[in-house]
């Protein structure tokens, strides 16, 4: 397709929708839409790696789906942040916060 | 968690993928709105937004990948694959899974029969510490001895019961006889016997009966509150205090199923119960036991044997009861092995056609290893397949079964003693059946998943088919073993059917249609002692002969055919210093007995109306107490005695069709005191005029004599059931399975030639489009199943001349088992078989078009 999209890092895909399902339930169209907005276009979710995801998450039991309306008035299917899924959540983007300032670490000083 | 959302997940299949579907497609719909947005014509933006989107059917996978175990997919691709060969192949699987049911269901059925017959657990409480005591050597003793013996109190508990008690039922004007298990009063409580109504029979109980639900739904029409009613028995009023469930096995065993249980009579002789203490080992019991028969020795001395010299016990559950009876194990034996031979032509003939199945997928199999398919998923999908085989088999054999084990139980065996099997499926049998399937989807399985696995891919990709030659000769080789071992159960079930034919038509050595039984049964108590008893027996012989019709009557204790009766023991003979040891058929006849029943005299006179200590032989006696000499004249000593021989009559059969070599002593009828047998006086009657017409005139004429007796009048013709049963058995059971074992090598046969036929199609088109002659394609057919056919009759037909020897014993006289008729009647039904089983693959060959045949290249 020729989109130069540059890879996620591994595992960085469920800490990016789980942080995106924080603020409120979306569906896959949206959140796929809001991580590349608010990565300033940088971020572009693949669709055959998205949907895979919620599904495994689903199965993990950090999100619940349920069908609604979307804005465009078509049926939508919403995904939401169970328990389960803040926790998931907070361990994670505490974790990637670490790695980050490791792997920064290293940049800067080695 | 995990695991639970996964389980769920398989039921919500279809609802998740068309799911799946929509939030796809909402996806695309979104994309395309905001591409239109941005000036794209909305059919360019919808394509534009799948275009993006990349393959669904793919991200549908994935998707649903999340879901699933990856093994119950697998799993689900193979079932799914087998599944579509069965819709494609329907005629694989129905010959395949109707053989295998077929050999299963059988099977089954005659496993239930055998447990059921053999090894029923009686219905009693704890059956593993109940034994049955033998004192002796003899199978009943007195009640007397039963009571020192629970005086002794050496055994936790100890009861009677006597089998073969009768008993007298008033019915309004009718007397029948009723079939009576006559028991210790202790018995029922001892032996913790459930019942479905009231309670067992207890001590202090007078005149007190239980009965069984077959009397209760038979005799008595189902009448409602049974318990608390009266049954007028041998005379007096006898209060129902107890009903039996169904499902009531006796302690007895061997289906026996008595109409009441009523308490014993003084006189009766019973077999011994024991309840033995808890968890003793075999060896104290018998101990124990010796040490009570040696006290008993001490307080009642018999005169001819010693309690404690032959003291043996068997528990009454489990296999210990079949060692006793031998014939009839030896039968069962028999029946087993050709069950198991005929599942063996089953498994045969599904490896067979696997085989050939296997080999014409070895091209979709070489194409699917060089995709990439590892050698094991290959073996997996086959394994699958037979196990799948497996399942549908058992589940067929298992509604055969039931069928089966229906008929098996309303069968009505017409004995004159009321058996019923009740044969049931039962958690024995699923194990069994199980056990078969499983047996078979492994053997099966491995067998052509090993053909498939030795195939080189390379090689048969460049070959095809046709040309993957060799490996026929396994297939031929089944074939071949399948025709031999049905040409052994085949024989078998020819044999037995002579045997039935035979012994229908076979002389019994007297008169079997102009002779009828009178068999009354007096009321003990109205006939105390042996005087009154035996005046009424010589009444009922006058009686009888003066109704017209009537040539002679003669009373004898054993209907011959219908009664038994075997002693052992030394013989002291006149002839000789030495005792012999004659092992001897024993009946008391009056006179004028072998004159009605048309025996030959062979030398000497019958009893007549006076004499005391004489006896009358047959020649196999005669021949061997006093070889090379005349027998009448001589005296007998054995038990009692001198007797002086009067008479030698020809031997006959006494019990069975099959007796032969049986030697025989007749004493003169005389009527004893006490219950059970004793009470019975049979009388035989000659006919004059159509034993049928007679019926109903002797049994006036009993009924005027005495009303409270039973009678029971029968024409011998009518009367041979016990004597043919074994005949009838056997007839039946392995004509079936020899007609079973036949179709299955038929069809085995079949699979073969139809396969053989269309691999040479070419070949065949080939001679055919050279000029060959139909009758030179037939010959090849043809010539190629009687080959096999050939050989397996050979070595099926050898196999069968040693194998049914033993079972000789089971035939008349006349039938060898080198039978003639029965070596030219199998040879020629195989015969049959195989044409016809060669007949539509060769006509398929007749028909190949040469060009179409040379185009399958």
């Amino acid at each position: 397709m020729g989109n130069p999209t540059p890879e996620l890092l591994p595992g960085t895909l469920y800490l990016l929708v789980l942080r995106t399902l924080a603020a409120g339930s979306l569906h896959g169209y949206a959140i796929a839409k809001r991580i590349k907005e608010t990565s300033g276009q940088f971020l572009q979710v693949e669709e055959g790696s998205l949907y895979p995801a919620l599904n495994r998450m689903l199965v993990k039991g950090w999100l619940t789906a349920e069908w609604g309306l979307s804005e465009s008035n078509r049926k939508a299917r919403f995904y939401k942040l169970t328990r389960a899924g803040r926790l998931q959540l907070a361990q994670e983007d505490q974790e990637f916060r670490r790695m980050v300032r490791a792997i920064e670490l290293v940049l800067d000083n080695a | 968690m995990e695991f639970r959302k996964k389980f769920a997940f398989l039921r919500r299949r279809e609802e998740f993928d068309a799911g799946l579907a929509d939030e796809m497609s909402f996806h695309i719909e979104e994309r395309a709105d905001e591409l239109e947005r941005e000036g794209f014509s909305r059919a360019e933006a919808l394509r534009k937004a799948r275009i993006e989107f990349g393959p669904a059917a793919r991200l549908a996978e994935e998707t649903r990948g999340e879901w699933q175990w990856s093994w119950w997919e697998d799993l689900h691709t193979d079932l799914r694959y087998a599944a579509r060969s069965l819709v494609r192949e329907p005629g694989f699987w129905l010959v395949a899974v109707l053989s295998l049911g077929l050999g299963i269901g059988v099977n089954t059925a005659i496993f239930s029969l055998t447990m059921e017959a053999l090894l029923s657990e009686p219905s009693v409480r704890d059956a593993s510490s109940l034994a049955y005591v033998r004192l002796g050597g003899n199978s009943h003793i007195g009640l007397a001895q039963l009571q020192f013996i629970r005086d002794s109190r050496a055994f936790p508990g100890v009861a009677g019961l006597r089998e073969d008690g009768d008993i007298n039922w008033r019915n309004g004007e009718e007397t029948r006889r009723l079939f009576a298990m006559r028991v210790t009063d202790n018995l029922f409580e001892m032996a913790g016997i459930p019942l479905r109504m009231g309670r067992g029979l207890q001590p202090g109980d007078v005149d007190t009966v239980v009965i069984s639900s077959r009397m209760w739904r038979g005799k008595l029409a189902s009448i409602p509150d049974p318990v608390g009613r009266t049954l007028i028995l041998d005379g007096r009023p006898h209060r129902i205090v107890g009903l039996l469930p169904e499902s009531h096995r006796t302690l007895f065993g061997y289906g026996f199923h008595p109409d009441v249980y009523v308490l014993a009579l003084r006189a009766d002789n019973m077999q011994l119960y024991v309840r033995m203490p808890e968890g003793i080992a075999p060896e104290a019991a018998a101990g124990q036991i010796r040490a009570v028969s040696a006290a008993l020795d001490q307080a009642m001395p018999e005169r001819d044997f010693k309690y404690a010299d032959s003291v043996n016990f068997r528990m009454v559950t489990g296999l210990a009861r079949l060692v006793s009876e031998k014939s009839i194990s030896l039968f069962f034996g028999m029946l087993m092995t050709v069950v198991t031979l005929l599942l063996g032509i089953a498994c045969l003939n599904v490896s067979g056609l696997l085989l050939a199945r296997a080999s014409s997928r070895v091209q979709e199999f070489a194409v699917r290893a060089s995709l990439g398919a590892g050698r094991g998923r290959l073996v997996r999908q086959m394994l699958t397949e037979s196990l799948l085989l497996a399942l549908l088999g058992t589940a067929a054999g298992l509604l055969l079964n039931l069928v089966l084990t229906r008929l098996i139980s309303g069968v009505d065996l017409q004995l004159p003693v009321p058996i019923v099997l009740r044969v049931e499926p039962d958690w024995r049998l699923l194990a069994y059946a199980s056990a078969v399937a499983t047996f078979c989807a492994v053997v099966v399985g491995l067998l052509s998943a090993w053909r498939v696995a030795g195939a080189n891919a390379g090689d048969t990709l460049k070959q095809g088919e046709h040309q993957v030659g060799g490996k026929l000769a396994l297939r031929r080789g089944l074939v071949i073993a399948q025709v031999a071992v049905s040409v052994v159960v085949l024989t078998t079930a020819v044999l037995f059917a002579r045997n039935l034919t035979e012994s229908v038509n076979a002389s019994p050595g007297f008169d079997l249609d102009h002779t009828l039984y009178v068999s009354l049964r007096l009321v003990p108590e109205n006939y105390p002692d042996a005087v009154s008893r035996q005046a009424l027996a010589e009444r009922a012989v006058a009686a009888i002969s003066q109704v017209p019709g009537v040539v002679s009557a003669a009373s004898s204790r054993m209907i011959p055919l219908n009664d038994d009766s075997t002693y052992g023991g030394s013989v002291r003979t006149s002839a000789s210093p030495d005792p012999k040891s004659i092992k001897r058929h024993v009946n008391h006849v009056g006179p004028g007995y072998f004159r009605t029943m048309g025996v030959p005299l062979v030398a000497g006179r019958e009893f007549q109306e006076r004499g005391e200590n004489e006896v009358i032989v047959n020649d196999t006696f005669a021949r061997a107490a006093f070889p090379g000499i005349s027998a009448v004249g001589q005296t007998v000593e054995y038990g009692g005695g001198p007797y002086t021989i009067v008479g030698v009559v020809k031997e006959s059969k006494y019990a069975w069709m099959n007796d032969r070599n049986r030697a025989a002593v007749f004493e003169r009828f005389r009527m004893t005191p006490g219950g059970g047998r004793n009470s019975i006086v049979n009388i035989m009657v000659r006919a004059g005029v159509d034993p049928e017409t007679l019926v109903r005139p002797l049994l006036q004429s009993m009924t005027r004599l005495d009303g409270s007796s039973a009678v029971e009048v029968k024409p011998m013709r009518r009367a041979m059931g016990m004597a043919l049963l074994p005949s009838r058995i056997g007839a039946v059971l392995l004509g079936f399975m020899g007609l079973l074992g036949l179709a299955l090598t038929g069809i085995g046969l079949y699979g073969l030639m139809a396969y053989s036929v269309a691999r040479r199609i070419r070949e065949i088109g080939l001679r055919i489009a050279l000029g060959a002659a139909p009758g030179r394609v037939l010959r090849l057919v043809f010539g190629e199943g009687a080959w096999m056919v050939g050989v397996g009759l050979a070595l099926g037909l050898a196999a069968s001349y040693f194998a049914t020897r033993p079972l000789a014993a089971y035939f008349v006289e006349q039938l060898s088992t080198a039978d003639p008729f029965t070596y030219i009647l199998v040879p020629a039904l195989m015969a049959v078989t195989g044409w016809l089983a060669c007949a539509r693959p060769a006509r398929r060959a007749l028909r190949v078009e040469p060009m179409e045949a040379l185009r399958y290249e």
